[in-house]
């Protein structure tokens, strides 16, 4: 059974090429637009990996990061932030918040493949 | 009314006026001595000299005031104009940025459907080039190739015996016509033998009576085996004609079997011919599938620099809709309550915390907006675990 990852961005056209990548790679994708839609998108299917923007409406990905660490079943989830921040507070942010990896937009396909199957869930 | 004139007039005449009137003074307290009247001339003229000065910086100030007054008022109307502008202008750029995002999320999901079609086509070429090379299609031919070897080796093996058996039936025959002369041959000699025996018996007389018998009885040896050389000459001529209907079925059975090599051979020759182009049409599709995965290699690699490029779009739209709140926040600001200042460092201050790419920080600090941004860009694919 292919692992499931849950692709969080405001841009559709971002979802969109982070999904080529991925189902290229034999990932299962799952996306959504917010933090907040992301959370409930964690409610009812095991997610093994989350790739998440860090500047989005209703719920940015930093707090995303923090909530979904508090949910019983996600604890370990592993997080890449791929976002266009390349400022080190932010970094540090998120670290703090419990991301993994901090990828700075334009990514490589190859890039983000790597980091996933560095981090994903066995 | 005081005229600029007069006004202008006064702030010399006063300090002049004044400095003449110290300089008479330091002339009568100094008894209209030499010193006295060199130092009330320098009092006068430092008098005259202020009068001037005031009078010069006066006329400045009044010359300066239609201009303040104007400036204020074109600030006003500018104000007006900000206020109105800028949510239209925050609004238009709304308007570009979701077309442009929608466009390029368009394009990019036409552009995963193709790729996924490209990877389901390549997977099915590669399928069917597995199923003919590797066991399937190729191995079933090099076995019928084999089996028809084994045909034709069989078919023959058997004209090649049919020959053989022609050859030693036709022997037979010769054998025994052979055999049968020569016991008529026999036959012919022992008749006549016993014919002149019979004389020389006559001759002998009485003394020759038993080899007259003898010759009698040769004679009836001789037509019994001429009787017998008869039926084996007739026997060998329904043999020969049997013989020459064998010959005629097995020359018919040549005939035939000429035909039959020719057809073999023909049918040998077409089949091997079909074998031979459908190993020429699998070597082909064997060929051009390498060409192709080649081609899908090169196809990836673009797919991979297409999906760098398709990113530019969500950077150009974060900033435009940072400009456009930027706007709709000095707007409201500009519209602010009577008594409420712009408090300009602050609104700065704001405006760069919402910055969220590094073009936009190196605008602000200015001289690389001439920079294409991708040049800028592309060596900064960096990954940092934590």
């Amino acid at each position: 059974m292919s692992k499931r990852i849950l692709v969080i961005d405001d841009s559709a056209s971002l979802r969109q090429a982070v999904t080529i990548a991925l189902e290229g790679a034999g990932y299962e994708v799952v996306t959504a637009g917010d933090g907040k839609e992301a959370l409930s998108k964690l409610d009812g299917q095991r997610i093994h990996l989350a790739i998440c923007d860090v500047n989005m409406p209703v719920m940015d990905g930093i707090t995303f990061v923090a909530e979904a660490k508090k949910l019983p079943n996600y604890r370990f989830l592993p997080v890449i932030m791929l976002t266009t921040e390349s400022r080190e507070s932010r970094k540090r942010e998120g670290q703090m918040a419990g991301a993994k990896a901090w990828v700075v937009k334009p990514f490589r396909p190859e890039q983000i493949l790597h980091a996933v199957s560095k981090l994903i869930m066995a | 009314m005081e005229t600029p004139h007069t006004r202008e007039g006064v702030y010399f005449w006063y300090p002049a006026a004044l400095g003449a009137a110290g300089a008479l003074l330091l002339a009568y307290f100094s008894a209209f001595s030499f010193i006295g009247w060199v130092a009330a001339l320098a009092f006068a003229g430092a008098g005259a000299l202020a009068g001037t000065h005031l009078a010069a910086r006066r006329k400045r100030t009044q010359s300066q005031q239609p201009a303040a007054a104007a400036t204020a008022a074109n600030n006003d109307e500018l104000e007006k104009i900000v206020s109105v502008s800028m949510p239209v202008w925050a609004r238009q750029i709304g308007t570009s940025r979701k077309t442009g995002d929608d466009a390029v999320a368009s394009l990019t999901h036409l552009f995963a459907t193709t790729v996924s079609r490209l990877e389901n086509t390549l997977s099915a070429s590669r399928k069917a080039v597995a199923e003919i090379s590797g066991g399937g299609v190729l191995s079933a031919l090099n076995n019928s190739e084999s089996d028809l070897q084994t045909v034709m080796q069989t078919l023959r093996g058997m004209q090649e015996r049919k020959g053989v058996i022609l050859d030693e039936v036709g022997r037979y025959a010769d054998d025994l016509r052979q055999m049968a002369s020569e016991v008529q041959h026999i036959a012919l000699q022992v008749r006549m033998l016993s014919f002149n025996a019979a004389i020389e018996a006559a001759h002998a007389g009485k003394a020759g009576q038993g080899f007259g018998i003898v010759a009698g009885e040769m004679r009836q040896l001789a037509d019994l085996s001429a009787e017998t050389g008869a039926r084996m000459t007739k026997k060998i001529e329904s043999v020969a004609i049997i013989d020459e209907t064998l010959a005629n079925i097995f020359k018919e059975a040549e005939n035939s079997h000429d035909a039959d090599a020719v057809s073999i051979g023909k049918a040998d020759a077409a089949i091997r011919e079909v074998l031979d182009r459908f190993k020429q049409l699998t070597a082909t599709l064997s060929q051009s599938v390498k060409v192709m995965e080649a081609e899908a290699e090169q196809v990836r690699s673009q797919i991979s620099e297409a999906i760098v490029e398709f990113q530019f779009q969500d950077r150009v739209s974060q900033i435009l809709a940072h400009v456009a709140d930027d706007m709709k926040t000095l707007s409201e600001s500009m519209n602010r309550q009577a008594g409420q200042a712009l408090q300009a460092e602050a609104w700065l201050k704001g405006m760069v915390s919402r910055f969220s790419t590094q073009e936009e920080f190196d605008n602000l600090n200015g001289g690389v907006a001439e920079k294409s941004a991708k040049k800028r860009i592309t060596h900064q694919h960096d990954t940092t675990f934590f």
